[in-house]
């Protein structure tokens, strides 16, 4: 926590060596969380970019968080891919999946079956994560793949613990009701 | 990385096989492009660097306001709690803490005093303060300081003439002088230094001041007697001086009073010339004729002709008015034989054009058809006949 803390205190100056080692730190982390919520790489390359474009912003006004800067930055990548739902009317439909499926099955020529099978199965979950609100998305994708600890997770969330202990709990059976109901309706 | 080793983070995860493998669908993620990050992770610097020189300029003049923030709390706070110490330290005694405050902030008002008289009754105003302070601690740095203040207070005064003094400052030296019988009382034998308390004019420039030596080294005093009801007894119990002139100066006195008095009075003797300028011109001015005024005989006959002029000039009787209600009633007369006239006359003309439109409706044929109206060389006369306009008899009210 004291050498994040002198991280960002130079990073606050503009050290371009303290920014280089959050970017090289964190940016890969930053970039499954959007490629795994959004399925495609370029926008995933795009939240990246605006995310610690925003960081920049912040340090710039004196703004910004003093500690868990992991968490901060996450924060940040999320709000970027729900403003990104939110634009895009189409963007969580299962045609255009399909044919993004397609696509990627015509440059993969090895085991297709078996590919177009786990690219199903991603879709489905994604599409029931997508159907989630906001708090619950986040709190599932940072817990059960970024290995955040709660205490992160509330300082992402910005939210206290018990809160976040709670809107877990409801994360994961609003989950499983999308996944049922989505296997319901491809049946 | 397995789904297991994520949930094991947390053993208040309970997941469901169905919704375990479900998750586990999106832990492989595709590789990074290497190009797009690197380009990104460039991108990234390059903003950062672009920022940097506004950021420090930003960062500067914070620190700047910060730095000025608070040098003005810790000017405020330090006079805010100078002002507090020394508005508190004004009642403290020797054995306070606070007393050096006090202390310093009378030689403050002292540094301050622009005017001797000033300075004097700031002088005795500490003074008192001092004795005060010696019946609540005797302490000889009090004692020494309480010495010091009162011979400048005197030196001061010396510097002022009697006459100069004004009925508050000579009161103020009068307090003085009974501080400085004090001081005496409590910092030397009362039998040795009475005489210099005892001189009811201002102690002369170059006369000592109560104490002998530096002012600045104070000598041990020996007899400490500090109350107050001593120190007034044994001022009351000197005796009081009075002012005998010198013999010398009653000699100079009488010599002055025998020279005025042996000197002659000089008395008003005018001159004989005077007198006899005065007695002639008295003489001239009767023997002057005295003019009376006599009018001339032209003047008195041209009076009396005027006077019988205008007595033989006939007054003005007043004559009758003409009756002017005589004359309203003839020219009412005549206006209504006028009116009579113009009456029978518009009657005599009404008459005479009934007379001719008879006359040429009689002489007109009835077969032959109207003359035609042709336009000749001569036109014929015109006879026009007008009607005056007659008065709209005005409705009764």
């Amino acid at each position: 926590m004291t050498s994040e803390r002198s991280l960002l205190e130079r990073a606050r100056a503009f050290d371009l060596d303290a920014l280089t080692e959050i970017y090289d730190l964190f940016s890969p982390s930053i970039y499954h969380y959007a490629a795994r919520l959004i399925g495609d790489a370029a926008l995933a390359e795009d939240c990246v970019t605006e995310t610690f474009s925003r960081l920049l912003h912040t340090l710039k006004s004196n703004n910004g968080p003093t500690d868990f800067l992991k968490a901060y930055l996450f924060r940040i990548a999320h709000n970027w891919i729900t403003d990104q739902y939110r634009r895009s009317t189409n963007a969580v439909s299962l045609d255009e999946m399909n044919e993004e499926m397609e696509h990627e099955i015509a440059s993969n020529e090895e085991m297709p079956i078996q590919f177009v099978a786990a690219q199903i199965d991603a879709a489905q979950v994604r599409l029931a994560l997508m159907r989630l609100t906001p708090d619950q998305r986040q709190v599932i994708v940072l817990k059960f793949y970024e290995a955040f600890t709660n205490e992160e997770v509330a300082a992402a969330l910005n939210k206290p613990i018990s809160a976040v202990k709670s809107l877990q709990h409801r994360a994961l059976d609003s989950l499983r009701r999308q996944l049922h109901h989505t296997i319901e309706v491809e049946a | 990385m397995s789904m297991l080793n994520l949930f094991g983070r947390d053993s208040n995860l309970q997941l469901d096989p169905f919704t375990r493998s479900a998750l586990d669908t999106l832990t492989a993620i595709p590789p990074r492009d290497e190009q797009a990050a690197t380009r990104g992770r460039a991108a990234f610097l390059a903003q950062a660097t672009a920022m940097k020189p506004l950021v420090q300029t930003i960062v500067a003049k914070r620190n700047a306001f910060k730095s000025l923030r608070i040098l003005i709390f810790i000017i405020g706070g330090f006079l805010f709690g100078g002002a507090t110490a020394a508005f508190a330290s004004q009642t403290s005694n020797p054995n306070d803490w606070l007393y050096p405050v006090k202390i310093l902030t009378e030689d403050v008002r002292l540094s301050m005093a622009s005017d001797a008289r000033e300075r004097l009754a700031l002088l005795i105003e500490f003074s008192d303060r001092r004795m005060m302070e010696i019946d609540v601690a005797n302490v000889d740095t009090v004692k020494s300081r309480l010495r010091d203040q009162v011979d400048e207070a005197l030196r001061i005064a010396d510097q002022f003439r009697e006459t100069e003094l004004q009925n508050t400052t000579r009161a103020n030296l009068n307090r003085m002088r009974e501080v400085a019988a004090r001081t005496f009382v409590v910092t030397a034998t009362p039998t040795s230094q009475t005489k210099h308390i005892a001189s009811p004019m201002p102690i002369p420039s170059t006369t000592p001041i109560l104490w002998s030596g530096s002012t600045s080294t104070p000598t041990p005093i020996p007899n400490i007697q500090p109350t107050r009801d001593v120190i007034r007894a044994t001022i009351t119990a000197l005796p009081r001086p009075t002012f005998q002139p010198t013999p010398k100066l009653r000699e100079t006195r009488d010599t002055i009073r025998a020279t005025i008095t042996a000197l002659p009075r000089p008395t008003f003797q005018p001159t004989p010339n005077l007198r006899e300028t005065r007695d002639t011109i008295r003489a001239t001015i009767t023997a002057l004729p005295r003019p009376t005024f006599q009018p001339t005989p032209n003047l008195s006959e041209t009076r009396d002709v005027i006077r019988a002029t205008i007595t033989a000039f006939p007054r003005p009787t007043q004559a009758a008015t003409p009756d002017l209600s005589a004359t309203e009633q003839a020219f009412r007369a005549t206006t209504e034989a006028l009116r009579n006239l113009k009456a029978t006359a518009e009657a005599a003309e009404r008459n005479a054009r009934a007379t001719l439109v008879a006359l040429l409706t009689a002489q007109a044929p009835s077969s032959t058809p109207p003359p035609r109206f042709e336009p000749t060389s001569t036109p014929s006369p015109v006879v026009v006949i007008r009607e005056t306009p007659r008065p709209r008899p005005t409705p009764a009210p």
